[in-house]
Order: structure tokens, then sequence, then C-alpha cells
């Protein structure tokens, strides 16, 4: 279902509230929800939910949880998680700096200090296990995908394209542009909740300082 | 145990999946062909979402220490039956290395394969970084474990030579043959227009080299929207059928990420992913529109079918007792 037009940060929130309510509310029969900048997909089993009589009890449960997601005020909804992630940016660690700042007319400080000095929202989690969609990008930095993408993209890679920022949680095939890398673990089995953002975290990047060990 | 003599093309673990972790962005994964695993796990006495091994186009050839039983479905194999028990005996090798009429062959083993599992599951997905099998296909070299079954390979009704209808699982169809997938509208089918929409249901599309447990890619008369039009990401399912700008349709399988920035112009229907999984490359492929309440009939069709066999199994064990 869609919430929202545009991808913003209001359209986020309402998402986030609609899926935390259907968490702690679920319905016998709805398999799996998918919160994504505008749409919530819940995908449920026919044959549990099956026929008109299902239809309905969907669209209750759907019309209960958007309610009662709706009349808790934002000033007493518990306030969103902030994760800062440390970002070694340029050289091996962001091999495309260079290009991207070129291409933006920018010299690479500005385009490090305006990536680190924007707050993010993660929009949606996809494309691979834990790999956060941010929404927040200074429109300064906004620039299309490469055109062609790299066969493989190392874990941690800090990248940028298509109006967002992300971060590759594993080594995959990839098309944004790679200006910096993490330490951080975007997805870890060894925690009970494997990727570190969930959509609606705020998410600050800073310059890990060339003293770090 | 079960030793990997030859790994065949591409030959992985996979039971039904980790339905849950999706909004985390972990695909679902799991049997591209889920049905077909679901039928051979029961034919067995196994838990239904027991691990098995999917082969691809080529399959590995094993050996086994022990008596083994195992159960064989989706494409054929040559020299070996499908959809019934076969015992294996201790130090037989089985060569799957050739098959025909889909692209994939199925193996269940009674006791089903014994293999960790990653976030409950012990499904192969690739560049996942998982350790094991959850992560990458089989090397030959490898060797498989098995679980306690509830068959003994030695009761003389373990092989007894009968066998499920071969009708609950799609045909075999020779290579080239045209596979009718029956599907509904998708979520954004009336952004295509009406002319449009009629033209991919009565187009016959080829089944490009380039497919795999992602999603079946598809070549043929392209469909394009009227104007450019961008989508937000958002969820998709298996069977999502995907409209990239370059017009040529993908059908989402089992390894789709969980989501996707394409157009759908229809979903397949839950009872045929089976057809569509078999699909191999050269492979026609068209789409029949059917009503939600049909597609509702079909799966209830195929579970009462799966029901049924699980019935027939459990009598005719205890039969035997």
């Amino acid at each position: 279902m869609e919430l929202a037009a545009s991808a913003d940060v209001a359209a986020v929130r309402r998402i986030q509230a609609l899926h935390a309510r259907m968490r702690t509310a679920p319905l016998d029969g709805v398999l799996e929800c998918i919160p994504a900048f505008v749409t919530l997909t819940v995908y449920f089993d026919p044959l549990r939910l099956a026929g008109d009589e299902g239809r309905v009890r969907i669209e209750e449960w759907i019309a209960a949880c958007l309610a009662q997601a709706s009349e808790v005020a934002p000033a007493e909804a518990a306030p969103p998680r902030e994760v800062v992630l440390k970002v070694r940016y340029g050289g091996d660690a962001g091999p495309d700096l260079p290009a991207v700042a070129a291409a933006l007319g920018r010299s690479e400080e500005d385009v490090v200090a305006l990536h680190s000095g924007a707050a993010y929202v993660v929009g949606a989690v996809g494309f691979s296990p834990g790999f956060p969609y941010l929404l927040g990008l200074p429109t300064e930095l906004h620039l299309p995908r490469r055109s062609t993408p790299r066969p493989r993209v190392p874990a941690g890679s800090v990248a940028i394209a298509a109006g967002q920022a992300g971060v590759y949680p594993q080594a995959t095939p990839g098309g944004w542009h790679l200006i910096g890398r993490t330490q951080a673990e975007l997805f870890s089995l060894e925690r009970d909740s494997p990727a570190l953002l969930a959509v609606g975290d705020r998410v600050r990047f800073v310059r890990e300082t060339e003293r770090a060990p | 145990m079960i030793e990997v003599l030859a790994a065949g093309a591409f030959t992985s673990v996979q039971d039904l999946g980790r339905p849950g972790w999706a909004a985390q962005g972990v695909p679902p994964g799991g049997a591209a062909d889920p049905f077909a695993l679901r039928v051979l796990n029961t034919l067995l006495g196994n838990a239904e979402s027991a691990p098995g091994l999917e082969c691809t186009l080529r399959g590995p050839v094993l050996r086994v220490a022990e008596d083994t039983v195992i159960a064989l479905g989706g494409a054929a194999v040559v020299g070996w039956p499908s959809l019934r028990r076969v015992v294996v005996a201790a130090g037989q090798v089985i060569d799957l290395s050739t098959f025909s009429g889909g692209a994939r062959v199925y193996v269940a083993f009674a006791g089903g394969l014994k293999v960790p599992r990653v976030l409950g599951s012990a499904a192969m997905l690739p560049r996942s970084g998982w350790p094991g099998l959850a992560g990458r296909i089989l090397q030959v070299g490898d060797s498989l474990e098995c679980g306690s079954a509830s068959i003994d390979p030695r009761r003389g009704w373990a092989g007894r030579a009968w066998s499920v209808a071969p009708t609950l699982l799609p045909a075999n169809l020779p290579e080239g043959a045209l596979r009718s997938l029956r599907a509904l509208d998708g979520p954004q089918a009336e952004w295509f227009s009406a002319g449009c929409g009629e033209a991919f249901f009565a187009t016959e599309f080829c089944v490009s080299a380039r497919s795999d447990r992602m999603g079946v890619r598809l070549e043929g008369s392209a469909v394009r929207l009227p104007a450019p039009r961008e989508l937000i990401s958002e969820g998709v399912a298996f069977g999502s059928v995907q409209v990239p700008p370059d017009g040529q349709p993908i059908v989402l399988l089992a390894d789709r990420p969980t989501l996707g920035g394409y157009p759908k112009i229809a979903q397949v229907i839950t009872a045929d992913r089976g057809i569509v999984a078999q699909a191999r490359p050269g492979d026609r492929v068209r789409f029949v529109r059917v009503t939600l309440a049909e597609a509702h009939a079909a799966l209830r069709r195929q579970e009462a079918a799966l029901v049924q066999l699980r019935h027939g199994v459990a009598l005719a064990t205890k039969g035997c007792g």
C-alpha cells in the first residue's frame, strides 16, 4: 500500500510507525511486511486469509494499525535512533572520490564536508541484506549511477548515487560511486537483529581521524 | 555420509528459505520450485522444509557411504526414477549429471541434509558471505550428512515401487517448449497502455541464458511504458514480473532482492512457481491472465493434493510397518 507520493522524512516516519504497530499487533496469516520509502508491502498466506473474508480481515487490520499509528503524537513517540558511522574517505577506501569531485566541479574536501555534514534517514533496507538507502544527501552531491557497475564492491563501502547515500554491507556487485569505507558491520549474524539499520533510523557520517588505530 | 564426486553446474542446498527477515533486506530464498521440494520431503516422511539439493541444468555426482533413501523430482534424471522412494546402497554412485524436461532437479534425502542454518534456514544465498553451504554452491570434495530418518532403508517397503502421480508437479517439457504461466495484473499494470497490456499477454517470450535464481529473464518484443515514469522502490514477490527500461521482462524467483524499482506488469500465480522455475534458456514463455479467484482455486487444489499425498504416505508406511 502506498502511504505518500514522495520519499521524504515525513513519509518514512509514517511508514515506520505503521510497521511498528503491525509488529506489535500481528494478524494471523500475515507472513511478512516490507517498509520502503512510501510503501508498506504486506505478504500473506492466501489459504489462511482466503477470499473476500480474508481480504476484509486484512483491510480491517491495516485500517486499525493506521489509526493507532497516527494516534501517537510525534512528541510522544520514542525519538528515532541515531547511528554514527566513522568513515575513511578517499584513497583506497573511496576510489571514486576524485571522479565524483570532478563530475560535481568541487574539491574532494568539499564533497567530504557535504557528505559528512548532512543528517540522513533510512528510507529503506534492501538490495542486499542490511543495505540502507539513506535520504538526506545534499543536492550538491546528486549524480547518476556509474555507467558501468563494478562486479565487486568491497564490504563497508560508503557510496552515493541517484540522490541517495548508502553503505554496502557485503562484497557485492554495485553501481554507486564509492567515496569512503566504514569498519561498522552493517549486517552481522552475531546480532539478534542482524541489520544495523532499520527504516526510520537517523544516520550521520563522521570522518575518521588519521590518528585512529 | 554423502560424498560429492562432481559438483554439477550450480548445485546448492535449499529448503523453504528464511521468511521473516525481508524488512532487513534478506531475500526469502529457498528452493526455486518450493512445491517440488515439499512433495519429495513428504514422500520421504521428512518435514516439508527439510534441506535437500537443488541441481541446475547439470546435476552433481554423489556417492553414499551408507544405505540411504532418496527421492528425485522436478526435471527427469536419465537413469533414475522420479517422484518415488529410491534406496541407494552403501557405496553406490548417484549420477545426476544428465537430466531433461526442465532446468532444475531436486534431491531429497530421508532425514534431510544436516547442515548449519543461518537465520533459521539452510538455503544457500549467493554473495551473502555466510558460512559453509549457506554461502556457496557445492564443490567437489564436499561431504554431506543426513539427519535421522523416519524410514529404515533395510525394511522391504522403503523403496517399494509406488510413486507419486506425475501430474502433481508440472509436466516435463522438451527444450524450447512453450510454458504457459497463469498471471494476475501486477501492481503497476495500469501504467502500461491497454494495448501494451494486451500485447504482453499475447506475446511469446524466450528465456535468456542470463536467468538465475534471482529471476527468469525474458527476451521478446519490448514492453514499453507510454511515457517514462519512475517507480520508488518497493517490496516485490516471488513471481513478480518486472519491466526494466529495455522492455525485457524479468520474472522474479527465490533469490530476488527484497525491493525492486521497476514497474510490475504482472504477477505469476503461486501455483505456477514450478513452471517458471523449470524454464531453461531457450524455452518459450507466455502469460495467461487469470482472476484472483482462479489463482486461489489453483493453489487450493495444489495444497489439497499435497495433503492427500501426506496421508497416503502415512498409510503406506503404517500398513507396511
